[in-house]
């Protein structure tokens, strides 16, 4: 029924439109990487006057957003046209275009994407500082994942570009920028209405409604989307609702403003992840999962809703002052089994065996805001000139979280771990500095600092089992505080025209897990020292073709990694890694555009794991790899289209695009390698006036690979006495998948 | 130029690895013989010893038990049953792991109570038992004939027989687990005049029954104070 509705909407607006004859206005510009707005009125010529003819005359009024100064050259802004290129299924996907980024969704689409980012395991943001037109996504002490930021509440289709800052060389960026953020840029070049209507394997339907009226600014615009799927395998059928609106302003004076509201809410159910040698000798199918009710019963539900406003004012000296505020509310539920039936209650010791389903919960309130002030441009000298900028940013958190252990079917509490309020503090603030020394030099940089502050409700603090002598009331509440402070620095230097040497050094952090701390403990941010040196060449000086090669280094003091245990990250110890990407992007429209890009990584760790009273001497070698981050990272995002017949007052355009994705064999724990890993995408649209049909297939091949790999200790009652040695556990990738859409753009 | 590109990127690919690495080695049981002993006066002669060990987890911690050693550094993920009748050495099957550090072990003798069970049972590839013995004891004119199926069974769900063994070594490639067995030791606390009592001339052998004070003393000698040992010897 749900997949009849959308096609019947877009049948009778087919119905409507064929009775009016309404044609769609394109947008021009909608493949500039900026938005414009193109304004339109007849003027009175002198001609008139003198009784010559009068030719109406087009005034034309062109408003661009100042791309932000790259500092160094793993600085990429995406624009429309690349984001364009390969299907995507959602704004996770987005990510894929970055360099040396993939992402993957290995816990359904109610849990956020995985994300790699140059050898940075970054889970589910961690490491990635990600940012919805520079509202924080991230979540800090979230207790699926520090930094946990789900992109559901973002529809692909108002994505206009994608600020890629690869590193920490921007003073701007905040917290969880260890190996760099991004930023996704709101707003929908192409004006009108669009409807469009998906379907696809796997009984996948997508509406999509989208609207921006002409003459408005690209970021005034409303969307909404429902997606249901019965997903691939077993439990992966999922359903998601969004939306949002914003609307873009500008006053008299030049000051540009964008209020925005946005929600979302998903349901998924997840199949969890399977041993590799129960899949070996068929036990479980690849794509299927455990047959046990504390295997099917696990499911997550997330929801997200935003508020925010933003201003940026010119003064007629040149400077600019501008600020946000923001508020959200995430919801957070998972009920994931990774280890099968190893757990004991710790609140009832001799309660054992009743399924390792971990149910986890995340409530957070924050609310936040940032304000800048950029002098003019002072020149006290022919060739040198800058200016300098001071800045903040604030934000609170109140987070409740909670995580038990639950026995399936009925769910029944048998443990509770983890039931604690988090109140945090984030007060950062910032001096930045852009000045030419020279005619081919340039130095941008400053200095960052953020105080946090921290107060944490332990509920469960000094717990003492039913076993233990009660000799007190369980709880524990604790504050810490802690700084970290950092300089940001980028030079460039132009030799030749287009053609840019740059040099950057950064310092980062990522803040702690609340829980993790003690009382009046200073709070340990993870440091992270970044380094970047490249090139950036563009041979016909102009964005026709761009060439970026760049070596960065990135030293880590605290790494963390999934332990299925627990559900959520623990520390590893110091980590470095090493590299070199290289980025191609063309654009020769419109038959070629595309874009290349491929990272080499040497990822580390420094020093033993921490001790523990299970492993009082973890084991420790010089320079060993760390698990799971893919050596090599190749990407090439391209298509191709043009126009093919005139009929019909109107233009046939075909496209066609492509995405292939090629991850170097990971290495995997004890000396293991794992697979190369090769995903193409294809993607043809068709579009005749205000129609148009698009088909896609993603994972072309049909092959069967891992969306996420692990090693560790499980017993799913696969065989008679359990292993207590590590081995491989993997989540299915999607299967090949075909979707056919009908749009309709008025 | 391409071969180049490829083997530059072989190499670059093959730089590393991730530390620790698969471990294959010999499992073996060592028995000090137990076919001739002298208890209390009382001369024994075994015509039965069979040994059941498994499954062992091999830990890094100094104190192995289910909640110190929730990852083991090496396994044997079974159950085997092994004469120990005689001196000497038997292989029984292979420890497979990860290379590292040892600090202690945790075993079940075949009765295992596996986190998911809710009794304990014997491991199907047992003989069903930890710990089957027959023998004659003699002194002057008495004699007693006796025969005995010891179960050492975990104390709770989840929970194995034996606990904390230490041990001291390194699991590498090569590498050779040796559990040693003292089979005489766990018999020197019966009261076999007692025994001779019980049997009261008759000449069906006396069948040590579970919850018996020389049952019991079987079990404590043999997860306890005559507990085994556990040696790990490079290659």
């Amino acid at each position: 029924m749900l997949a009849a509705t959308p096609i019947r909407f877009n049948l009778i607006l087919i119905a409507l439109l064929a009775a009016s004859g309404h044609a769609s206005s394109s947008d021009p510009a909608r493949d500039l990487d900026w938005p414009t707005r193109f304004g339109r009125r007849p003027v009175a010529d002198a001609n008139a006057a003198e009784g010559r003819p009068v030719e109406p005359t087009l005034d034309v009024t062109v408003r661009g957003k100042r791309r932000p100064a790259p500092r160094g050259v793993s600085d990429f802004s995406i624009g429309p046209e690349l984001l364009a290129l390969a299907p995507h299924a959602d704004a996770g996907d987005l990510l894929r275009t970055a360099p040396g980024v993939t992402v993957s969704r290995p816990e359904g689409d109610a849990v956020a994407h995985e994300v790699f980012l140059r050898g940075f395991d970054a889970e589910h943001g961690q490491d990635v500082a990600l940012s919805m037109d520079g509202v924080p996504m991230n979540e800090v002490s979230h207790i699926h994942g520090q930094g946990y930021a789900d992109l559901s509440v973002i529809i692909p289709e108002t994505v206009q570009g994608l600020r890629v800052t690869e590193g920490v060389y921007d003073p701007r960026q905040g917290d969880f920028a260890v190996a760099g953020s991004i930023d996704f840029q709101l707003g929908v070049p192409e004006r009108g209405l669009t409807s469009r209507t998906e379907y696809g394997s796997f009984d996948t339907v997508r509406q999509l409604l989208l609207w921006a009226p002409e003459g408005e600014h690209d970021e005034t615009f409303g969307a909404a989307q429902l997606k249901q799927s019965a997903g691939f395998g077993q439990n992966r059928g999922s359903l998601l609702g969004g939306a949002v609106a914003q609307w873009g302003f500008e006053t008299e004076g030049g000051t540009l403003g964008v209020i925005h509201f946005s929600g979302v809410g998903a349901r998924a159910g997840i199949a969890g992840v399977l041993r590799v040698d129960d899949i070996d000798r068929g036990l479980v199918d690849f794509y299927g999962g455990y047959d046990t009710p504390a295997a099917t019963a696990q499911s997550a539900l997330s929801s997200r809703f935003v508020l925010s406003s933003r201003i940026e004012t010119p003064y007629p000296s040149g400077a600019r002052a501008g600020g946000s505020v923001w508020l959200q509310r995430t919801a957070f539920r998972i009920r994931a089994n990774y280890t099968g039936f190893v757990e004991r209650s710790e609140t009832q010791p001799n309660w054992i065996g009743r399924g390792d389903l971990i149910e986890q919960e995340n409530a957070d309130l924050a609310f936040g805001g940032s304000a800048f002030y950029r002098s003019r441009r002072f020149a006290p000298a022919r060739h040198f000139s800058g200016n300098v900028e001071a800045g903040l940013s604030l934000r609170t958190d109140v987070v409740d979280q909670a995580q038990n252990l639950l026995q399936a079917p009925q769910n029944e509490t048998w443990d509770k771990r983890v039931d604690a309020t988090l109140r945090t503090y984030d007060v950062g603030f910032y001096a930045d500095t852009d000045w030419k020394l020279g005619r081919l030099v340039t130095l941008r940089g400053g200095v960052r600092a953020d105080v946090l502050v921290m107060d944490i409700n332990d509920r469960l603090g000094h717990f003492l089992s039913s076993f233990n002598l009660q000799s007190h009331i369980i709880g524990f509440r604790r504050t810490a505080t802690g700084v970290a402070w950092g300089p940001r620095v980028s030079l460039d230097v132009t030799p030749l025209r287009s053609f840019d040497v740059s040099l950057a050094y950064g310092e980062g952090y990522r803040s702690p897990q609340a829980r993790q701390l003690d009382e009046g403990e200073s709070a340990p941010y993870a440091k992270v020292r970044s380094l970047d040196a490249g090139i950036r060449y563009a041979p016909l000086h102009d964005d026709r073709l761009t060439l970026a090669v760049s070596g960065y280094a990135t030293f880590l003091s605290a790494d963390l990694a999934f332990d299925p245990g627990e559900g959520s990250l623990e520390h590893i110890g110091p980590t470095t890694r090493a590299g070199i990407t290289t980025y191609i992007a063309w654009r020769f429209r419109p038959w070629a555009i595309g874009a290349l890009s491929l990272t080499w990584v040497h990822a580390t760790l420094d020093a033993p794991p921490p001790a523990t009273a299970d492993d009082p001497s973890p084991p420790f070698e010089e320079g060993e790899l760390l698990p799971y981050v893919p050596p090599l990272v190749f990407r090439l995002d391209a298509a191709s289209e043009g126009p093919l017949a005139n009929f019909g007052g109107g233009c046939l355009e075909g496209r066609v695009g492509l995405g292939l994705s090629v991850i170097g064999p990971r290495p995997l724990p004890y000396g293991q390698r794992g697979d190369v890993v090769t995903t193409l995408d294809l993607s043809a649209r068709l579009r005749w006036r205000w129609i148009e049909l698009g088909f896609s297939v993603t994972n072309v091949a049909d092959a069967r690979q891992p969306a996420a790999e692990y090693s560790f200790v499980s017993d799913w009652g696969s065989r008679e006495v359990p292993s207590l040695v590590p081995t491989g556990h993997l989540s299915a990738a999607p299967p090949r998948a075909f979707t056919g859409s009908l749009g309709l753009h008025l | 130029m391409m071969r180049v590109a490829v083997t530059v990127s072989v190499i670059l690919l093959a730089c590393g690895e991730t530390g620790q690495e698969p471990v294959s080695a010999a499992f073996v049981v060592h028995s000090e013989g137990a076919r001739a002993l002298e208890v209390d006066g009382w001369a024994i002669t075994l015509s039965r010893a069979e040994l059941s060990v498994g499954p062992l987890y091999l830990c890094a911690t100094a104190a192995a038990s289910p909640d110190l050693c929730p990852v083991a550094v090496g396994e044997f993920a079974s159950a085997v049953t092994t004469e120990v009748l005689d001196p000497g050495e038997r292989s029984v099957g292979t420890i497979t792991g990860v290379s590292g550090a040892v600090g202690s072990a945790m075993l079940d003798l075949a009765i295992a109570w596996i986190p998911t069970w809710t009794t304990p049972r014997p491991v199907s590839t047992s003989g069903g038992h930890s710990f089957r013995v027959e023998g004659l004891a003699l002194r002057d004119d008495r004699s007693v004939r006796f025969v005995a199926d010891i179960d050492v069974i975990p104390q709770f769900q989840g929970a194995l027989a034996i606990q904390g063994l230490r041990v001291s070594g390194r699991l590498t490639p090569g590498a050779r687990v040796t559990l040693s067995v003292r089979p005489g030791a766990w018999l020197a606390g019966l009261d076999f005049a007692d025994l001779a009592q019980q049997a009261a001339g008759s000449d069906e052998p006396i069948e040590l029954m579970p919850g018996s004070r020389a049952y019991n003393a079987i079990v404590i000698a043999m997860s306890a104070t005559h507990a085994p040992t556990l040696q790990i010897d490079g290659p």
